[in-house]
């Protein structure tokens, strides 16, 4: 069955390449004018694709800590925030800041203002009057806001000579230069109760560790100081967004500190430049290596000017088919089509080098491209699906990054094969009628002949060498590692990432955080689950697991504690009454008892007052300047409330997986997120969709060397070198401390499609022919300026600043140099022996 | 409160820079009131007084009054100190407040807004006042050889209008803070010092 199934693949392949011989050596003008309405076809589809940018779509976020992560961005709004990091001298830092700051409000975009706000201050004096009323509101409800251990200090502050005390104080306050100012408060707190209130609502509302003594977001050392803007608009517009980043330029033109910018995608777009430069350089530096390569090994000009018109073609047509069938593409899976330079550029290498022997072998050039295209034709098409078809198969995979990758890149091979196929062969015969006194002289041989000798006089040792050297790389790479940290693969020069770093360094609580989110329709339900987490949480606080957690909790007690609170107030003021005795204090230190009446009925109320509820001390909360401290904690949607608790910890001292199983049993319905968190899905995600990349690919591409080869020879031939390139990528990495990552795991599916294509190419050639040697150096130098020509487009990537591209870039340097070597060095002598067990050398293989 | 506190402030050291300068001696216009503090200012680096403040609070039944110091050096450091009972220091870094109360041993820090800072003042006062400033009017009263300045600002805040007594000879006598609420404030100024060299040590806030 699987034969008859291979056999009539390679008999469809063999017809599908006679035809395009015909068609292209008889109907050039045909081919010419159906590339064209192609590439139209395919431009048209390519304008009127929409390119997304926003980073985060790029990974799947349907459940898990990455929907969580998402959904807080979302709602915190923080996705779309500007930070800006003024480090400087200390006396010069704040005046720059307002300067800068100043400048920010005053930004135009398209003649509206930028930001819809920018705060660099932790207080806002226009709000004192309504500051002054939420404290004392919250001093007056103790069963809300009090800390059941410091009841015993607020009744202390409730006797008559602590009353007297307060007041003194609150005369002070009156007398000084800022009395002014202080009146409100004093009205609604005259006994400064707010000492037992504000400390926790402060505590509790701090998302930065910050200065305590500084009105700006400024460090505790002075040196860094941290200003968040809300732009006008989604920074997803990236028309805007590029708008925007001009006008941060010009208004940090001439500072006096260092001001820098990060921003989930903001950040995107001030890195854009450098990235974009990045990877133009490493397209640019390919391209001419390549093109060096191929025109110093041939001398021809035209089939050098072909490549990259075959290159364009091919990236052309695959993002113009990808794009008529994906509802979108993200801009940086369109970066990764720079991958084609290498992968597309081998197929002219081969076909150009078969007719080019053939030429010089006396072959006249319709013969000699009939060769090229049906014979090599054929080894060209097996190498370029099997390369193509893991790719395409990532196209199933959840994770967006990879699926267009692999669409993308596999569609990309596929159209360079078929450019190739159809375009260079009318240049050829072109050239000849241009050029027909044109001497075909020999190839450069690059030692491979000396190699097919030297190997097989020392067949033993060059075999046995070669499977104690891939012993030896299987062995090393048995201590490869799996690198989930997100942010080895960020630009190491990015500003954003660097400024991120700053403000973790200089500004963060802890420096790292869960965030734990308690959901559901009924408040009360969600806050006394809440509680519970809360509790759990204070545990690990205590058991040093954690350095601190905030939540809503912590601002607000809850309906237990309340009930705590407020009985323990009954019982200390049991026979007293507070009003009564401030009024007398309030007379004995020569205050006017009249602006005090709303105070002194709220104490002479205090015992017995259990009736307020959290969802009011909340709403009060939320109403008041200190909104912040709930909107860090509590979202209300059409979904309902979402109760966050943000928990800061150092690193392993938390036992992330212990705490997520108490998490599941005391609410199995609680959501938590972290960047550990969110780096293990999406390594989970990976591993699942490359292990089924792997499984199908791996499938594909044995299916197509059977369809190729029918002797186990050829099959051994082709994957033995793969083999034993991938365990010299990874015992390379892992004996240079690299580790395998969410990007550079894609080299495991490109050296399986294109590593394969390297013994195949020579199986292919030198399997069951007369004069092995001439054949194995005409596909050997073929291998050898493929894999060149790949390393040139891939490995260039190893010097780009952008860590993931850099660690594409060296595993592929490894991969496929290692492939190519093992190829060339190795496969002589297994070939050779093959040869000489093989009892029918010539049978079923091709041509 | 800021723009209580700043104008409360900006405007004493003002008007008792103004005590050092002016010599004119006739009823004069709004414009040349506040071009007589300008021209006062010229020429001072630094200057301290001793103060004695009288607050009429509603708060309070009583007046109360506290005695202190203020001091000023140029380009924008303002200190101010109520001596005990009710001790506290008020120190004003152009756009900083830094508060501190001795006895509670606490400090708070208010930040202004650029438009509100000191040096914004002092840049005012660089050239010739020939206008009235935006968002206040000001009224100036002679009575023998006495004269009255009282800016009245128009913005919706907490203060009604701020009036300084000057002498014909540029002394000044009082600085009277009226706010919508009914309260006053009253600080009267004596031992005025100007160009003594004021170190950072007589800015020292704790």
């Amino acid at each position: 069955m699987l034969n008859r199934v291979t056999g009539a693949t390679q008999s469809a392949i063999k017809r599908h390449l006679a035809w395009i011989f015909r068609v292209t050596s008889t109907r050039p003008v045909m081919v010419f004018v159906a590339f064209a309405f192609f590439i139209a076809l395919s431009v048209v589809s390519i304008l009127t694709t929409r390119f997304e940018a926003d980073v985060f779509k790029l990974f799947p976020a349907r459940q898990g800590a990455l929907r969580l992560f998402l959904d807080s961005l979302q709602w915190t709004g923080s996705a779309n925030e500007a930070y800006f990091l003024l480090e400087g001298e200390k006396g010069r830092i704040v005046p720059e800041a307002e300067a800068f700051a100043g400048r920010l409000k005053e930004l135009r975009v398209d003649g509206a203002p930028a930001f819809r706000r920018v705060i660099y201050r932790i207080y806002d004096p226009s709000e004192a009057r309504a500051f002054a009323d939420f404290i004392g509101y919250a001093a007056l409800h103790p069963g809300s806001f009090l800390e059941p251990a410091d009841v015993p200090a607020y009744l202390r502050r409730l006797e008559p000579k602590a009353m007297d005390e307060a007041l003194r104080r609150a005369g002070t306050e009156l007398a000084s230069q800022a009395g002014a100012g202080l009146r409100d408060l004093v009205v609604a707190d005259p006994l400064a109760l707010r000492d037992f209130v504000t400390p926790r609502l402060k505590r509790g509302s701090q998302a930065l560790d910050l200065d305590p003594n500084s009105p700006y977001f400024l460090s505790r050392d002075g040196r860094v100081l941290i200003i968040i803007a809300e732009p006008a608009r989604p920074v997803q517009d990236m028309a805007f967004a590029r708008k925007l980043a001009k006008g941060i330029n010009q208004a940090r033109e001439g500072a006096r500190v260092r001001i820098s910018c990060a921003g989930a995608h903001l950040s995107a777009v001030i890195d854009e430049a450098a990235m974009k430069g990045d990877i133009l350089s490493c397209i640019l530096s390919s391209l001419a290596v390549v093109l060096l390569l191929f025109f110093a090994t041939y001398r021809r000009v035209l089939p050098t000017l072909l490549l990259p018109v075959i290159i364009a073609g091919g990236v052309v047509l695959a993002l113009g088919l990808a794009g008529a069938f994906l509802p979108s593409i993200h801009i940086i899976s369109f970066a990764f089509m720079a991958l084609i330079i290498g992968l597309g550029t081998d197929y002219s290498v081969h076909l150009y080098d078969r007719y080019h022997m053939e030429r010089c072998a006396g072959l006249a050039p319709d013969e000699a491209l009939r060769l090229a295209v049906t014979d090599t034709g054929h080894g060209i098409f097996t190498a370029a699906t099997t390369t193509a078809m893991p790719f395409l198969t990532l196209a199933i995979t959840d994770v967006r990054a990879l699926s267009e990758l692999g669409i993308l890149v596999g569609l990309g091979v596929l159209f360079s094969l078929y450019t190739t196929l159809f375009l260079l062969p009318p240049l050829l015969l072109f050239m000849e009628r241009l050029s027909p006194r044109f001497v075909y002289r020999p190839l450069p041989g690059f030692g491979l002949a000396a190699l097919w000798r030297g190997s097989r006089r020392r067949a033993r040792l060059v075999k046995v060498v070669s499977l104690l050297a891939v012993a030896a790389f299987c062995i090393m790479a048995c201590f490869t590692t799996f690198e989930g940290e997100l942010k080895n693969l960020q630009p190491r020069h990015s500003e954003a990432f660097l400024t991120q770093e700053k403000i973790e360094r200089h500004l963060s609580l802890s420096p790292k955080q869960m965030l734990v989110a308690v959901e559901g329709k009924d408040f009360g339900d969600v806050l006394a689950r809440g509680a519970r987490v809360d509790l759990l949480a204070e545990h690990y606080r205590q058991r040093g697991e954690l350095a601190a957690f905030s939540s809503l909790g912590q601002l607000v007690n809850d309906d237990a504690v309340r009930a705590e609170v407020v009985r323990q107030i009954d019982q200390g003021l049991a026979g007293r009454d507070p009003g009564r005795a401030l009024k007398d204090a309030l007379e004995r230190q020569g205050f006017a008892v009249e602006p005090f009446e709303g105070t002194i009925a709220g104490l002479a109320s205090l015992r017995g007052n259990g009736s307020s509820s959290s969802t009011e001390a909340i709403a009060r909360l939320a109403a008041s300047p200190l909104k912040g401290a709930v909107d860090r904690h509590l979202i209300r949607d059409a979904a309902g409330y979402h109760l966050l608790v943000h928990l800061f910890y150092k690193g392993a001292e938390f036992p992330q997986d212990a705490f997520l199983k108490e998490l599941a049993a005391i609410d199995p319905s609680a959501r938590a997120t972290s960047v550990d968190l969110v780096s293990r899905q999406l390594a989970a995600d990976v591993k699942q969709s490359f292990l089924w990349g792997f499984v199908i690919g791996g499938a594909l591409v044995i299916f197509l060397l059977l369809s190729h080869f029918s002797s186990a020879l050829g099959l051994f031939a082709s994957l033995y070198p793969v083999f034993a390139g991938i365990a010299a990528m990874l015992g390379i990495m892992a004996a240079s401390g690299m580790g395998i990552n969410f990007m550079n795991a894609m080299v495991l599916v490109t050296i399986l499609g294109m590593g394969n294509d390297y013994g195949m190419h020579i199986a292919h050639r030198v399997e069951g022919k007369d004069m092995p040697e001439r054949e194995f150096v005409q596909a050997g130098r073929a291998v050898l300026l493929s894999a060149l020509t790949t390393i040139a487009g891939f490995g260039s990537l190893a010097f780009a600043d952008y860590g993931a591209l850099a660690s594409i870039g060296w595993a592929t340097n490894y991969g496929i140099g290692a492939t190519m070597i093992f190829a060339l060095a190795s496969l002589p002598v297994f070939l050779g022996a093959g040869r000489r067990s093989s009892s029918a050398p010539d049978r079923q293989m091709l041509p | 409160m800021r723009k209580v506190i700043s104008t409360v402030m900006t405007l004493t050291l003002l008007l008792v820079l103004a005590w050092g300068g002016s010599a004119a001696a006739r009823q004069i216009a709004p414009v040349e009131g506040l071009e007589t503090l300008r021209r006062s200012f010229a020429g001072i680096n630094d200057f301290s007084a001793d103060i004695v403040q009288e607050k009429q609070i509603s708060l309070l039944k009583r007046k109360m009054v506290s005695t202190g110091t203020v001091r000023f050096r140029k380009p924008a450091l303002f200190f101010m100190e109520i001596n005990p009972p009710r001790a506290s220091r008020l120190l004003l870094n152009d756009t900083q407040i830094t508060l501190y109360f001795p006895r509670e041993k606490s400090t708070s820090q208010i930040a202004l807004p650029p438009e509100q800072s000191l040096q914004r003042w002092f840049t005012f006062l660089a050239r010739p006042v020939t206008s009235l400033p935006d968002g206040a009017d000001v009224r100036a009263d002679q009575q023998g050889d006495t004269l009255t300045v009282t800016v009245i600002p128009r913005s919706g805040g907490q203060v009604r209008e701020f009036a300084v007594t000057l002498l014909t000879d540029g002394t000044i006598r009082k600085l009277v803070i009226s706010e919508k609420n009914g309260d006053r404030t009253l600080i009267t100024f004596s031992r005025v010092r100007k160009n003594s060299g004021l170190t950072d040590k007589d800015f020292r806030i704790n």
